[in-house]
């Protein structure tokens, strides 16, 4: 029976080479462009099934405390994944070593470096993370084999990208990707150790706080903060790449923006309790780690990001500050409309809460001083550049679209309740909220569509000349040539007589006339005529 | 056989040979085997039973008087498919009514998002005719669909 199976596997093998080989290395001349992708793919298939067969076999050999486990069980799935996908990959690596060789700039080289990374990589931090938490801490017992498989994975990969190193535009990409990892342990953590500390200085005065695990965030921290380090700090081989600028962008704008709504809660917060709040301070405040320790770690995260952004006005900047606005926008719409809700739409049976209403207010004023500091910011650099890059053209149109199509909901929801006013089955719905949402989003649309029209009046457009026939009927052509565009596809048809030469000044008429259309030129004694052919 | 392949083919069968000397560890080691007369002893060699599919022995560790009306049949309908593992997490120490603290571990364990799932179980013992056995609702929970006073 063992034989059989054996068998088995081994023909799946052997199969699933002899098809790659039969659909991947055909003979003749190469016309791929070497990028490579499906084979990457099939590769970070294969060594992600062996590798995971592999720690699945180590768990087996060390099964960390584990007083029942079905070994026979687990070494079979495991032997089994190895046999069948460990041959596949050693083939697959040599095949793309080799093709590296031939094509250097290889996307799919890029690709699986990427997904090897995002895998494996977040694997090691968790039973990283786990292995340290259960040696620091009273955390769940886990295998140390996982760890050292995983990071033996990384290395092996981290040794192989060193010597062939990606040349594709992309090439940064999983650089981006350890660094998206070991970013989010780092700053969990830091959060986490930050929490800690001032939920310690709390509970001194309020016995509501404290008790809450210090080394569990240092556990994430020792494995999360090299992971970071080694893939973020080093020096990157270029300046500017778009993978890297991306993420830049993509963390400026997420922890400038978690750093506003902490600020912008505890302010909310503090204001309330000095003008309505006859609580304890101390029950009142509980909030104040939390928010102070996202806050912190958000704008330091910012303070770094945005620093490495640049200090030029490059499109990544631009991207970045156009983000800014959006949010700033769109809150300033959302949080007028809460406000006039909050005025205009309360019932007569309650009052509305005071602290709701200076919650709303500060929301609209952060939200305005965000939009204002960001748009003037625009506004200020020179106008000509400003308006042509795509960042703005993205900002103006793609807002103009969503709050144009806000107005337009608000519109057919505000139409609705009138309907229904008119028909007398409004049960109580007012035309508050639809009404505000459709005037503020309108003007924030108007607002848009005007600066989008403006900006394409100060875009210097170019004519696009599409290829045309010209054909000329002439005794000499003189200069004619050399003056149309070169779209211009040129006939010249000899008349066999002295009465049709064309002169240099007739020439620019004949230009002028034509006017990159495709036309027949009739010359004689009496000057051109012009008429156009058919396309 | 030049030197580069020499250096691959050695590298190949250092592999197969690491792979080969991890699956004799793990089929050659056995877990640590507890006492059978302290209350964890109890619960591994009930999990090691119940793991093993050998339910008549994983009934022979249930208490007779809260079990009364079931039997290893009702277990065995209870019991999971999959293989599992189990490690002891701590012993609460009550000289009359012990309870063992176990996770359970099911799936593989392994993959990048977890491709199985753990469970934190309790097993309340007590003593009868001087040896440990497992009473109360205990995992897999069977004894709702026999026990005659339920």
């Amino acid at each position: 029976m063992a034989v059989v199976a054996l068998l088995i596997l081994g023909a799946i093998v052997v199969g699933l080479v002899l098809l790659i080989r039969k659909f991947m290395d055909r003979k003749g001349p190469d016309t791929s462009d070497g990028s490579d992708v499906l084979p990457y793919l099939l590769l970070a298939v294969a060594v992600g099934t062996a590798g995971f067969s592999l720690a699945a076999l180590a768990r087996a050999a060390f099964p960390a405390g584990s007083v029942v486990f079905d070994r026979a069980g687990q070494v079979a799935t495991a032997l089994a994944g190895l046999v069948v996908a460990a041959p596949i990959a050693v083939y697959l690596w040599r095949r793309q070593a080799k093709r590296r060789e031939s094509f250097p700039a290889s996307g799919g080289w890029t690709v699986y470096l990427a997904l090897i990374e995002g895998v494996f990589m977040t694997t090691l931090v968790v039973t990283g993370y786990m292995l340290t938490n259960w040696i620091l801490s009273d955390g769940d017992r886990t295998t140390w084999s996982d760890v050292f498989v995983y990071a033996a994975i990384i290395a092996f990969h981290e040794v192989a990208a060193r010597r062939t190193p990606p040349h594709s535009d992309s090439a940064d990409l999983p650089r981006v990707v350890g660094s998206v990892i070991g970013l989010i342990a780092t700053a969990t953590a830091a959060t986490g150790i930050v929490f800690w500390l001032l939920d310690q200085v709390y509970a001194t005065f309020s016995p509501q706080a404290g008790g809450e695990p210090l080394m569990t965030w240092i556990a994430l921290l020792v494995v999360g903060g090299p992971v970071w380090f080694f893939r973020w700090w080093r020096p990157w081989p270029a300046e500017s790449s778009l993978p890297r600028d991306l993420w830049l962008f993509v963390v400026s704008v997420a922890a400038l923006a978690t750093a506003i709504v902490a600020t912008t809660f505890t302010v909310i917060q503090t204001v309330v309790f000095v003008l309505t709040t006859t609580d304890d301070a101390a029950g009142h405040f509980e909030f104040l780690p939390v928010a102070v320790s996202v806050g912190l770690v958000a704008l330091l995260l910012w303070a770094h990001h945005r620093s490495r952004l640049g200090s030029e006005r490059t499109d990544s900047v631009r991207a970045y500050e156009y983000a800014m606005t959006a949010i700033g926008l769109s809150s300033v719409v959302g949080g007028a409309t809460w406000l006039t809700a909050l005025a205009f739409g309360g019932g007569d049976l309650i009052t509305v809460d005071s602290g709701v209403v200076v919650s709303a207010v500060i929301f609209v004023l952060v939200s305005l001083v965000v939009w204002w500091r960001f748009w003037s910011t625009a506004e200020a650099a020179p106008r000509d550049v400003e308006a042509a890059s795509t960042p703005r053209r993205f900002y103006l149109i793609g807002m103009g679209v969503v709050m144009g199509l806000t107005s337009a909901g608000a519109l057919i929801g505000a139409l609705v309740v009138l309907f229904q006013m008119v028909l007398d089955t409004a049960e109580g719905d007012t035309l508050v909220v639809q009404g505000a949402l459709f005037v503020l989003s309108g003007l924030a649309t108007w607002h848009l569509l005007r600066e989008n029209a403006n900006d394409r009046s100060l875009i210097v457009s170019e004519d696009v000349v599409t290829p045309f026939d010209v054909t000329i009927v002439c005794s000499h052509p003189g200069m004619v040539s050399t003056l149309f565009s070169d779209k211009a596809r040129l006939r010249v048809l000899y008349r066999g007589d002295d009465e049709g030469a064309i002169s240099d000044k007739m020439a620019e008429q004949i230009v002028e006339e034509v006017n990159n259309i495709s036309s027949l030129v009739w010359v004689d004694g009496d000057g051109f005529r012009v008429a156009r052919t058919r396309i | 056989m030049t030197e580069g392949s020499r250096g691959r083919w050695l590298i190949g069968a250092g592999a197969v040979a690491f792979v080969l000397v991890l699956a004799f560890i793990a089929l050659a080691r056995e877990p640590v085997l507890l006492d059978a007369g302290s209350p964890e002893g109890v619960v591994q060699r009930y999990l090691q039973a119940v793991s093993d599919g050998d339910y008549n022995a994983a009934f022979d560790y249930l208490d007779p008087d809260f079990y009364e009306g079931c039997d290893a049949t009702a277990l065995a309908r209870s019991a999971p498919d999959e293989p599992f593992s189990a490690s002891i997490e701590d012993e609460e120490a009550s000289p009359d009514h012990p309870l063992v603290a176990v996770t359970l571990r099911f799936g593989s364990g392994g993959g990048p998002f977890g491709s199985g799932w753990t469970s934190y179980e309790q097993f309340e013992l007590v003593r009868v005719s001087g040896s440990w056995l497992i009473t109360g609702e205990a995992w897999p929970y069977f004894s709702w669909d026999c026990r005659k006073d339920t």
